[in-house]
């Protein structure tokens, strides 16, 4: 039933006039869409970091073992040439005194 | 006609007089031999070695000290099942081409007995320090070429001698058997 003083115009201007919100009306809602905001996407960059550092773990472990071998192969080469080496010069330096000591004899 | 041919000449000593040691008979020599040696180090191959020596072993801080002024290390030793496996004329040749200008030969022994002939040249430096050093060593079974580019101090080379038995390590290349 509609009364007989209804007007129309009068109840939409009451229903659609400007209100000035509540002053915490922006403290209830702004924290709210943060956490929205931020919640997923801070799930998905942990997968994401997790992944990568899952990636990473075994190509720096693979790198720092290929480099251990390179190293201590260069190690076991390098004691080797020198042994060689010494061991040439040792003999040299053999051959030099014996003909030093030829030479004195005669 | 004369001029370009001492143009060319000053242009091209640079090259010749610090070419590394590259000849071909060498090659020729390692298809031969039975057990052999062959290694190359650049300055990095050097470091990185050298960073890998532990400092508790007796000779090895004298052996970083070595290695640190190296520029370049090669060896080549060749051991043969019988004799014969180069000529005369090949070690001439091998004795020419290690002493080439810029090479002092400093000691060269002959040992008629044992048929064991040495040489040994420096790259003159500093009166302390040499520049580089390339050894010859030839034996009826045995030849060994070396040559160490960089300073070299002359109290690390007598302690190089002395080390004679520096660390023994076994290294397997190339399926050759290899000490």
């Amino acid at each position: 039933m509609i009364p007989e003083d209804f007007d129309l115009e009068r109840e939409l201007r009451q229903a659609l006039r400007p209100v000035e919100p509540s002053r915490d009306f922006s403290a209830r809602f702004a924290p709210r869409r943060a956490v929205r905001f931020w919640r997923r996407p801070r799930g998905v960059l942990a997968i994401a970091a997790s992944l990568i550092v899952a990636l990473l773990i075994p190509i720096g472990a693979s790198r720092y073992r290929e480099r251990q071998r390179r190293g201590e192969q260069a190690r076991d080469q390098l004691l080797t040439a020198l042994r060689i080496t010494g061991s040439k010069l040792q003999k040299t330096r053999q051959q030099v005194v014996r003909q030093l000591n030829r030479r004195d004899s005669i | 006609m004369k001029s370009y041919f001492v143009v060319a000449m000053l242009l091209a000593a640079p090259v010749v007089y610090g070419q590394p040691l590259q000849i071909k008979l060498l090659d020729e020599l390692k298809a031969k031999a039975s057990e052999v040696v062959d290694l190359n180090f650049n300055k990095d191959m050097l470091k990185l070695g050298a960073s890998f020596l532990g400092s508790g072993k007796q000779d090895d801080p004298k052996i970083k000290k070595l290695v640190a002024g190296l520029d370049s290390f090669l060896i080549k030793s060749f051991e043969f099942d019988k004799e014969g496996a180069y000529s005369k004329s090949d070690l001439e040749d091998l004795i020419h081409q290690m002493g080439r200008p810029g090479w002092n030969l400093i000691i060269s022994t002959d040992e008629k007995k044992s048929r064991e002939t040495t040489r040994i040249w420096i790259k003159a430096s500093t009166p302390q320090e040499v520049g580089g050093m390339r050894l010859l060593s030839a034996e009826p079974k045995e030849l060994t070429i070396i040559e160490s580019i960089g300073r070299i101090n002359l109290d690390d080379l007598k302690d190089l001698a002395s080390m004679g038995g520096v660390r023994d390590v076994t290294i397997d290349h190339s399926g050759k058997k290899e000490e």
